[in-house]
């Protein structure tokens, strides 16, 4: 029976390892709490998106949608579409996550690109403390950097907040190289997807659908790429 | 409750199902070796999408320096197998040659 401070610690550790995604996410959400005003959103409205949805680029979606007048139910199917994709996520990560005291119901609610790509890569079976950890520290960027956004984003040099554009990609970058490795199997898959991803967007393929597509077609193909052993582990 | 508001709550009930569902209906003792294959090979291929074509335009108005960004990301990431590290290093990057650009140091904006 595991005691108090070993799992103190395991979700310490979550929220320590899930610190690129804090900072990633910081930045990119007060652009997003910035936009949200100008699209004509509240103060309340936009940081309540952030914590209750907590999904990027169908938040930025939302808003932008709004602002040029689209109707409630047609941003409400858009973010659908847009977010099917953790449908996907979430049947892949499960398996590596041990249960424990955190109940599935909390934990599918922090599923996102970022906290599933950097579990996912993680050798081995995550603690359920651990993972809850990486969630929480990622929605808290992601729920603060709203709030900055609202009250001062006004204030941030451009330079500052062009930069850290790049943040988020350069991370999906890093866990790629970092995960596959020495397997150029693994990285030909990424580059299937890729390539299909540019290909379905060029032909006028509407960015949540060709997500989808190109993660479940470059998935598919890794059945022929990949050897037993090369999935991400569990 | 607003407009806003009932826009946001259906928001999250489109979001946080999809992420739930497989966490309540899947039981993953039982998939064949091919599926949990597939699945250990999402994370691949959602990288792969993520960065694809999205990165290349991450930094507005400039491909040159997005492209720039992920390969120091990538070089970083080789040298120093540190996340928090080579992320750094690349937003450095980037800003520095957005603010040699925006100094008329190089034309490749």
């Amino acid at each position: 029976m595991k005691n108090t401070t070993e799992y103190n610690e395991t979700f310490l550790q979550g929220l320590r390892d899930g610190l690129p995604v804090f900072l990633g996410y910081f930045s990119i959400s007060i652009a997003f709490g910035l936009l949200s005003l100008s699209s004509g959103f509240s103060l309340y409205e936009a940081i309540l998106m952030s914590m209750i949805v907590f999904a990027g680029a169908s938040q930025f979606m939302a808003v932008q949608m709004a602002a040029s007048g689209a109707g409630t139910v047609e941003i409400v199917i858009s973010t659908l579409l847009v977010n099917l994709r953790h449908i996907i996520m979430s049947s892949s990560i499960k398996e590596k996550i041990a249960s424990g005291p955190i109940p599935p119901f909390v934990i599918a609610f922090g599923v996102t690109d970022e906290t599933f790509s950097l579990g996912s890569l993680k050798k081995g079976t995550l603690p359920n403390r651990y993972f809850f950890g990486i969630e929480f520290v990622s929605w808290s960027g992601w729920v603060l950097g709203t709030v900055v956004g609202v009250l001062f984003g006004g204030i941030i040099p451009p330079l500052v907040s062009t930069s850290l554009g790049i943040g988020l990609y350069a991370m999906f970058v890093v866990l790629l190289v970092l995960g596959v490795g020495r397997s150029f199997r693994a990285l030909i898959v990424a580059l299937i997807s890729g390539g299909i991803n540019t290909l379905l967007q060029h032909l006028g393929l509407a960015g949540g659908l060709s997500i989808v597509c190109a993660m479940l077609g470059g998935a598919f193909a890794a059945l022929f790429i990949l050897k037993e052993e090369e999935g991400a582990h569990e | 409750m607003s407009e806003g508001v009932i826009l946001i709550i259906a928001m999250m009930a489109v979001t946080y199902i999809p992420r739930l569902l497989p966490f309540v209906f899947l039981d993953s003792e039982r998939l064949h070796p091919k599926v949990r294959l597939f699945l250990r090979a999402i994370p691949f291929a959602a990288l792969g999408a993520l960065i694809l074509p999205g990165g290349i335009t991450a930094v507005e108005n400039s491909i040159p320096v997005s492209v720039a960004g992920l390969v120091v990301a990538a070089l970083a990431a080789i040298k120093s197998r540190n996340l928090l590290l080579s992320v750094f290093a690349s937003v450095l990057v980037v800003a520095l040659l957005l603010y040699l650009r925006d100094k008329g140091f190089f034309f490749i904006g």
